[in-house]
C-alpha cells in the first residue's frame, strides 16, 4: 500500500480535450473519473490520455473540479473540509445553462458520480423553478404543440400552474 | 430502449434526461408535459413512471387525514408531511360521485390510496351499499371502481386489502366476506381489467378479520390482524396475509405475547409492526414489535415502547422519524416524542375515528 502510495504521489498525466487543448493534471485527482481511472489501470498513462467528448473550456472546468476532489492525501476528510466541498460545489454549478449541460455531460461520460449528482440536481431545479415557457427559452425546446392541443392539455390541469 | 424522447434536454442521452426528471416532484412534472410532444410522452410513458417512482425523494412525501368516520361529518385533508400542517381539503363526494359516509382508507400502495365508502343510494337510508375509489392524489386522478358483484346471501361481513402485484404490474383490491363464520368468499378486483373476479382460495372461516387503521400493504403482501372464533369465544390471534401475486392467504405469525384484544398492526419503514397496547398506573404504554423475516423463519423485536401516553389518548399514526401522533381526550392531534416525551399540539380539531396516512406521490395512472 505504501509502495503504491510512493509511486503516485504527485505523479501527472495530460489530457486532450477534442479541439486539441491538453492538461497536466495529478493521476490521484484524474481519478476521480471512473472512465479515466480505467484508461490509467490500462496502461494508457505513458501517453496522453483523449478525451474526445469534451472541449478545451470544459475540460478545464471537469479539471477544477478533480483538483477540488481529489483525494486528500492525509486519509479522511473532516466535517469543515466536507462544508467548504459543499459550497464549492454549490458555486461551481452556478454557471450558464448551456455549460451546465455540458458538465453534465462530461459527467456522465466521464463517469464522474459526484459531478453528475450535482449538475443532475441543477438542472431538476431549474425545471422545477421556471415557467413551461422559460423551461422552453432556457433549453432551446421547440413547442409542437397546436395552441389547442396546449390549452386543452392545460386546462386538465389547471392546478398545477397554480 | 427505442429512441422516441431524443432531444428532450439538449443533446443528453434519453437516459441522463430521465435520471434529471425522475427527480422532479409530481407537480412539475405534470406542468412539464406541457412543454412538448416528446416531454409529454416521456413523462406519461410506464418505464419512466416506474423510474420516478423507485427514485428516492424525501420531498415527494405528502399526508392525507380522513376526519369523521361514522355518521359525523366527514372531511378529508391535505397536509405536508414534514410539518403536518392542513394545505387543503378535499371534496369526497367528487371522487365517489355521490354523497358518502363510512370511509375508510386502504394503502397506500405506490402513491395510490383506496377509499371505501358507503353511498346512500335513496335518501331513506334503507338501500345503502359500499362504493370503492383509487385516487393518486399527487395527479388528482381517481377512479370510481364497478360495483361488487351482488350476493344472494346478504349476512355477512366483509374487509378490503389493497396493493400492487409487481409479477404482472397490476393494481389490485382484495374483498374477503365472511358469512356467519360458517364460510368465506373472496373477491379481487384487478385495474387493468377493471373488472371484480371470485377467488377460489379464502382464509379460514374462522378467523374474525380486524379492519385495519393504519398501512397494512408491503412489498406485494397485505397484512391484517386476525382472533380466531373457537366456540363462540375469540380465541388466538395471528397475523394474515395475502399475496398480491398468487393471491394466496397465509396465516404468518402470532403476536409476540397474548395482550388485551386492541393490537394492531402498520406498515412503517418497510417493516411490519405490531401495536401491543399495555397499562400501568393509569397512564397507558404501547409496545412497537417488528417483524423480522431471515429465510423463512419470522419472530418479533420489540423496538419502542411509547410510555406515559394519558388515558383517552389514541394512536393515529407511527412515523418515520420516530414520533407518533395521537388523538387527545378533545379528539385534537398531538404530534407525540416517545424518546423525550414531549408532546406537541398540531391544532387540528374533531378527529375522533380519525385515519392519518403518509404516502409518497407518484405518477401512476389509473385511467389507462
Amino acid at each position: 500500500m505504501s509502495s503504491t502510495l510512493c509511486c503516485s504521489f504527485a505523479k501527472n498525466v495530460t489530457l486532450r480535450s477534442s479541439d486539441g487543448q491538453t492538461f497536466e493534471v495529478e493521476e490521484a485527482a484524474a481519478q476521480v473519473s471512473q472512465t479515466i481511472k480505467r484508461m490509467i489501470e490500462d496502461g494508457c498513462t505513458g501517453s496522453v490520455i483523449p478525451v474526445p467528448n469534451l472541449t478545451g473550456p470544459v475540460l478545464a472546468l471537469v479539471i477544477e473540479y478533480f483538483k477540488k476532489h481529489s483525494p486528500p492525501s492525509d486519509g479522511c476528510p473532516t466535517a469543515l473540509l466536507e462544508m467548504e466541498i459543499k459550497d464549492w460545489d454549490a458555486k461551481f454549478v452556478a454557471v450558464d445553462n448551456d455549460t451546465l449541460l455540458d458538465l453534465t455531460l462530461a459527467a456522465h461520460y466521464l463517469e464522474i458520480q459526484g459531478l453528475l449528482d450535482l449538475t443532475c440536481h441543477r438542472v431538476a431545479d431549474i425545471l422545477n423553478d421556471n415557467s413551461v415557457e422559460k423551461i422552453r427559452e432556457i433549453f432551446h425546446i421547440k413547442n409542437d404543440f397546436t395552441p389547442e392541443e396546449e390549452a386543452e392539455e392545460r386546462s386538465k390541469i389547471q392546478w398545477a400552474f397554480e | 430502449m427505442q429512441k422516441r424522447w431524443t432531444h428532450i434536454i439538449r443533446d443528453l442521452p434519453e437516459d441522463l434526461s430521465m435520471e434529471i426528471l425522475s427527480r422532479l416532484p409530481v407537480k412539475s412534472l405534470m406542468r412539464c408535459k406541457c412543454i412538448s410532444k416528446s416531454w409529454y410522452a416521456l413523462i406519461t410513458n410506464p418505464s419512466f413512471i416506474t423510474m420516478h417512482l423507485t427514485s428516492h425523494n424525501p420531498n415527494r412525501r405528502a399526508a392525507i387525514l380522513r376526519r369523521g368516520g361514522g355518521l359525523e361529518h366527514l372531511r378529508l385533508s391535505t397536509l405536508s408531511n414534514e410539518t403536518l400542517e392542513v394545505s387543503g381539503n378535499v371534496d369526497l363526494s367528487q371522487l365517489f360521485l355521490d354523497e358518502v359516509s363510512k370511509v375508510s382508507i386502504f394503502g397506500p400502495c405506490n402513491g395510490i390510496l383506496c377509499f371505501s365508502g358507503t353511498l346512500w343510494k335513496n335518501r331513506d337510508g334503507h338501500c345503502d351499499y359500499g362504493r370503492l375509489v383509487l385516487w393518486n392524489p399527487a395527479t388528482r386522478e381517481s377512479k370510481l371502481l364497478p360495483p361488487f358483484p351482488r350476493q344472494s346471501d346478504l349476512y355477512f361481513f366483509s374487509n378490503l386489502g389493497f396493493g400492487f402485484d409487481p409479477k404482472t404490474n397490476d393494481y389490485k383490491v382484495v374483498r374477503i366476506m365472511n358469512f356467519r363464520f360458517r364460510h368465506c368468499k373472496v373477491q379481487v378486483y384487478h385495474l387493468s381489467t377493471n373488472s371484480w373476479r371470485v377467488l377460489d382460495s379464502s382464509p379460514n372461516p374462522s378467523y374474525f378479520i380486524h379492519l385495519p387503521r393504519f398501512p397494512s400493504y408491503l412489498n406485494g403482501v397485505y397484512y391484517w390482524w386476525a382472533r380466531v372464533r373457537e366456540d363462540g369465544y375469540m380465541g388466538r390471534q395471528l397475523l394474515l396475509s395475502f399475496d398480491m401475486s398468487n393471491e394466496v392467504f397465509q396465516e404468518v405469525l402470532p403476536p409476540p405475547s397474548e395482550g388485551s384484544c386492541s393490537e394492531d398492526i402498520a406498515v412503517i419503514n418497510d417493516s411490519v409492526t405490531m401495536i401491543l397496547p399495555c397499562n400501568s398506573e393509569l397512564k397507558e404504554c404501547i409496545e412497537i414489535w417488528v417483524l423480522n423475516e431471515c429465510g423463512v423463519e419470522r419472530t418479533w423485536t420489540k423496538i419502542l415502547t411509547i410510555r406515559q401516553i394519558p388515558v383517552f389518548w389514541n394512536l393515529l399514526q407511527l412515523r418515520e422519524d420516530g414520533l407518533v401522533v395521537l388523538t387527545d381526550e378533545d379528539q385534537c392531534l398531538v404530534l407525540y416524542d416517545p424518546r423525550t416525551q414531549e408532546a406537541r399540539n398540531l391544532q387540528i380539531y374533531e378527529a375522533r375515528f380519525a385515519q392519518l396516512v403518509s404516502y409518497t406521490e407518484s405518477l401512476v395512472r389509473l385511467n389507462g
